[in-house]
C-alpha cells in the first residue's frame, strides 16, 4: 500500500516527496558523520586522564576542552546553516569535516593546555559545527514519510560509537602515545569530508530568492542577505519562538542523568562496576529508543507532536523517580527506572528534530536548526553546573533530578501552546515570508529553471555523445 | 656467679698547694653495690614460613637488682604501640606472619634505679616482591624507569637480568645508559636514552638473601616516534579514494539520475514493506 502510494508521488516530481532511494545514502552518511562528531566528543574521557598526567593541570581545566568544544559547536551552528543556504551544502560539509581533522592534528602538537583550548576546542568544534546542522537538515529534507526513521537511524550511531570508541581510544592511546592517537583520531575525523562528498548539489530555490532586485544600498542588502540565510526572520514567529523555549527548558534537565547518574548511584551505595552498568544499560536503550520512535512515529497513528510530548512528560517522571527508586536500596528497581529512562531519552531526541520541519517548513529547516541549536546551548551549559550547585547545597542529587525532571515537564507544557496542537492533523507548515515583487518572482523562477535545465540540457547531451 | 656491676662515686676536692687552690677530681670507688647485669632469656630466632601460623616471641627477666618499671617490644628501631606492660616475663605474638614482619625485634626494660636493658630476635624470611611495574611504555629517547619493592629480613641483594630469547642473561652497560640504584627493600633500573632496537623486552628483578630468592618480570616497550605516521596515511589513502570513487559515480551517473534513484526507492521500499508487515 504504501510502495504504490509513494511510487506514484516520486514518479510525479520526484523533487516535492522524496522519500528513500539516495536518502538512504545520506543516512549512512549521516551515521558516520554524527558518530565522528558527538560519538567522538563523549569518548574524550580516555584523552583527558592523560592530559591530566601529561599537563600536571586539574582536572576541571582539562575538562573546559570538551566543554569549549561542545559550545563551539553549538554556537557555529547557525553559521554552518547560513552558509550551507548561501552555497550548497556540499562544500560546506567538507570543510567542517576537514577542519574537525585539523583541529585534531593540530592538538597533536600541543605543548600547553591553551593549545588544547584552541585547537581542540574552537577549531574542531567549528569544524563539528559546520557538518552536524546541515547534515541533519539534509537527511530531513530528503525524507517525508520515514523522516523519523531516517533521523532515529542517525542519530543511533551516538550511542553506538560511544560503545565502540571508548576501547578503541584506549587502545591507541596505549599504543601511539596520546599525540600519535590525536594524530589518527584527525585522520579519522577527516572520514567526515567523504560523507560530505555524498550530499548531491541540488538546485536550491534559495539562492536567488534572497536578491533584492531593486536599488538599494550594498550593506543592507548585504544584511538583509545574510539575516535571511540566517532564517532570523524566524525569531519574529510565535510557533518557532514556543518550540525553541520548549526545547531549552528540555536541555535544561536532559543532561543531568547523563553526568551524575554514575556518581549518584555510588553515593547511594552501589560498586563503580555496577554504577558503571546503569549507564551502559541505559545507553544501549537509549540506541533502542531513538530507532523505535522513530520508526513509529512514520506509522502515522499520531501526530509527531504528540508523540513528542508523550516521549518527553515519561522522561520527566522517569528522571524524578530515578531517586526515589535508589532511595530503597534497590539496585533492581535503580536499573529498570534506568532502562526506561534510556528509552524515553532516546525516542525524545528523535522525535526533537522530527518535529521541526513540521513548525518552520522544510524550506527554512536549515537556518531553524542552527538558530535552535544556539539558543539550546545555553541550557545545556546552565544546566549541569545547577544540578551540581543544588548537589553541594543539599548533600545529595534528590534535589537535581527533581529540578531536572521538572524543567522537562516545563518544556512539554510550553510545547501544549503551539498553535494547533489539539487538532487531529498536522497543519500545513508555514512558508516562507515572501519579500520580493512579482515581476522578481516571475525573472528568478526562469533563472531557476535555467540552471537547473541546462545542467539536464548538458546531461542530455552526454548521454546522446555515448 | 652473676656479673657485677659497681657504682663509682666521685667527688670533688679542693686542696692547696704552694699557697694556690687547685682542683682535683678524683674517682673513689666508695661502694661496689651488687647490682647484677640483667640477663634476659629469649625465645629463638624464627624464620617465617607459610606454614607458620603464629610466632610467639618471649622475654623473661632473671637475675635482676630490681623489679623492672616496665616493658614493650621494638620492630626495627621503633615501639609496637600497645605492648607497654610491668611485667617481667614479656611476651609478644605475631598471628598469621607475613613477610612484612620480618626484621628486628627488641624486649626493652626500663628500671627506675638503673640503666633500661633490652634483647633481640631476629624473625627473618626469604625476601618476596610486593611492587614492581608490570610494564612500562615510553617513547624513543625518553628515560625509562623499572622498580621493585620488596619486604623481608635480612635485606635482600638486588640484581637485575634482560631476559631475551636465549634466557636470562646479565646486560652489558657497555653504551653506559644503565643506572642502578637499591636501597634495603627497593631497587630503580634506569635507562637513559632508550633505544628501540636494543632496549625493548623482558627485565628481571632479582631479590636475594640468605633465607632464599624472589624474581619479577618487568616489560619495556619503546614506542618509535613514527609509528602513528602509518595508519595516519593509511586513513588519509582510504578518504581520498572513497571521495574520488563517490565525486566519479556521480559524474558518471548523473544522466541517468532520475532512473536511478527510482528504481532503487522501489527497491528499497519493497523491501521496508516486507519488514513492516513481518
Amino acid at each position: 500500500m504504501t510502495n504504490s502510494k509513494l511510487k506514484s508521488k516520486s514518479q510525479g516530481n520526484g523533487v516535492e516527496s522524496p522519500d528513500g532511494g539516495w536518502g538512504w545514502v545520506l543516512v549512512v552518511a549521516m551515521f558516520v558523520s554524527t558518530s565522528l562528531v558527538f560519538g567522538l566528543m563523549r569518548s574524550l574521557g580516555v584523552f583527558f586522564v592523560e592530559f591530566v598526567q601529561y599537563f600536571e593541570e586539574s582536572a576541571q581545566a582539562i575538562s573546559w576542552i570538551s566543554s569549549i568544544g561542545l559550545a563551539a559547536q553549538q554556537f557555529f551552528s547557525p553559521l554552518g546553516a547560513a552558509l550551507c543556504n548561501a552555497y550548497n551544502t556540499r562544500p560546506v560539509v567538507m570543510t567542517g569535516g576537514f577542519l574537525s581533522g585539523l583541529g585534531l592534528i593540530l592538538a597533536s602538537q600541543a605543548t600547553c593546555l591553551v593549545h588544547l583550548y584552541l585547537t581542540m576546542g574552537v577549531i574542531s568544534g567549528l569544524g563539528w559545527g559546520l557538518v552536524f546542522t546541515p547534515m541533519v537538515a539534509t537527511v530531513m529534507a530528503n525524507f517525508t514519510h520515514r523522516r523519523a526513521l531516517a533521523v532515529g537511524l542517525g542519530f543511533s550511531s551516538i550511542g553506538l560509537s560511544s560503545f565502540a570508541f571508548n576501547p578503541l581510544f584506549q587502545l591507541l592511546v596505549e599504543t601511539y602515545a596520546w599525540r600519535g592517537a590525536l594524530l589518527i583520531l584527525g585522520g579519522l575525523s577527516l572520514n567526515i569530508m567523504a560523507c560530505g562528498a555524498l550530499i548531491r548539489p541540488e538546485c536550491r530555490s534559495k539562492g536567488p530568492a534572497k536578491l533584492d532586485s531593486q536599488s538599494r544600498l550594498p550593506c543592507s542588502d548585504m544584511l538583509q542577505r545574510v539575516s535571511s540565510y540566517l532564517e532570523v526572520s524566524l525569531l519574529c514567529e510565535r510557533p518557532y519562538l514556543t518550540y525553541t523555549l520548549g526545547v531549552t527548558l528540555f536541555n535544561f534537565g536532559y543532561f543531568v542523568p547523563y553526568f551524575h547518574l554514575v556518581a549518584h548511584s555510588r553515593h547511594v551505595g552501589f560498586s563503580e562496576y555496577g554504577a558503571a552498568f546503569i549507564m551502559s544499560a541505559a545507553g544501549v536503550t537509549d540506541i533502542f529508543g531513538r530507532i523505535v520512535s522513530g520508526w513509529f512515529s512514520d506509522l502515522g497513528h499520531f501526530r509527531v507532536i504528540h508523540l513528542l510530548i508523550l516521549w518527553t512528560v515519561l522522561a520527566g517522571v522517569f528522571i524524578m523517580l530515578l531517586p526515589v527508586s535508589s532511595l530503597m536500596g534497590s539496585y533492581s528497581a535503580l536499573m529498570v527506572i534506568s532502562l526506561l529512562y534510556g528509552f524515553c531519552s532516546g525516542a525524545l531526541t528523535s522525535m526533537v528534530f522530527a518535529v521541526v520541519p513540521m513548525i518552520m517548513g522544510v524550506e527554512r529547516m536549515m537556518g531553524g536548526l542552527g538558530l535552535l541549536q544556539l539558543i539550546e546551548s545555553c541550557a545545556g551549559l546552565l544546566g549541569t553546573p545547577l544540578s551540581g550547585w543544588l548537589r553541594d547545597n543539599t548533600g545529595n542529587y534528590v534535589a537535581s533530578f527533581m529540578v531536572a525532571g521538572s524543567f522537562i515537564l516545563l518544556g512539554s507544557l510550553t510545547m501544549t501552546t503551539l498553535p494547533h496542537f489539539f487538532s487531529c492533523t498536522d497543519p500545513p507548515p508555514p512558508k516562507r515570508p515572501v519579500l520580493i515583487d512579482n515581476s522578481d518572482a516571475l525573472r528568478l523562477e526562469l533563472a531557476q529553471k535555467n540552471c537547473c535545465s541546462s545542467e539536464m540540457n548538458h546531461q542530455a547531451v552526454e548521454q546522446t555523445k555515448r | 656467679m652473676p656479673d657485677r656491676t659497681c657504682m663509682y662515686r666521685y667527688i670533688v676536692a679542693y686542696f692547696l698547694q704552694n699557697n694556690k687552690t687547685r682542683l682535683a677530681l678524683d674517682f673513689y670507688l666508695l661502694s661496689c653495690l651488687s647490682v647484677p647485669e640483667p640477663s634476659i632469656a629469649v625465645s629463638e630466632s624464627v624464620i617465617i614460613i607459610p606454614e607458620v601460623d603464629s610466632i610467639l616471641l618471649q622475654c623473661n627477666l632473671t637475675s635482676t637488682y630490681s623489679a623492672p618499671q616496665e616493658s614493650y617490644w621494638m620492630k626495627n628501631g621503633e615501639e609496637i604501640l600497645g605492648t607497654r606492660s610491668p611485667n617481667k616475663n614479656t611476651e609478644h605474638r605475631i598471628n598469621r606472619p607475613r613477610g612484612d614482619d620480618a626484621g628486628v625485634y627488641m624486649c626493652v626494660y626500663n628500671f627506675d634505679m638503673a640503666p633500661p636493658a633490652n634483647a633481640t630476635i631476629e624473625i627473618k624470611s626469604a625476601p618476596m616482591i610486593t611492587g614492581h611495574k608490570r610494564s612500562e611504555n615510553k617513547n624513543e629517547g625518553d628515560n625509562g624507569v623499572l622498580y621493585c619493592k620488596s619486604v623481608g629480613y635480612p635485606h635482600p641483594v638486588w640484581t637485575w637480568h634482560k631476559i631475551d630469547n636465549s634466557g636470562i642473561r646479565d646486560f652489558d652497560n657497555s653504551t653506559g645508559r644503565f643506572f642502578i640504584s637499591s636501597r634495603e627493600n627497593y631497587t630503580e633500573l634506569h635507562i637513559a636514552d632508550l633505544d628501540i632496537n636494543l632496549d625493548p623486552g623482558e627485565y628481571l628483578c632479582n631479590a636475594s638473601n640468605i633465607i632464599g630468592s624472589y624474581s619479577e618480570k618487568s616489560v619495556l616497550r619503546v614506542r618509535s616516534l613514527l609509528a602513528p605516521l602509518w595508519p595516519l596515511l593509511g586513513v588519509l589513502a582510504e578518504i581520498i579514494i572513497l571521495v574520488i570513487i563517490i565525486v566519479v559515480y556521480e559524474k558518471r551517473k548523473k544522466p541517468e539520475d532520475l532512473q536511478d534513484g527510482e528504481s532503487t526507492a522501489v527497491i528499497v521500499n519493497f523491501i521496508w514493506g516486507v519488514l513492516v508487515k513481518l
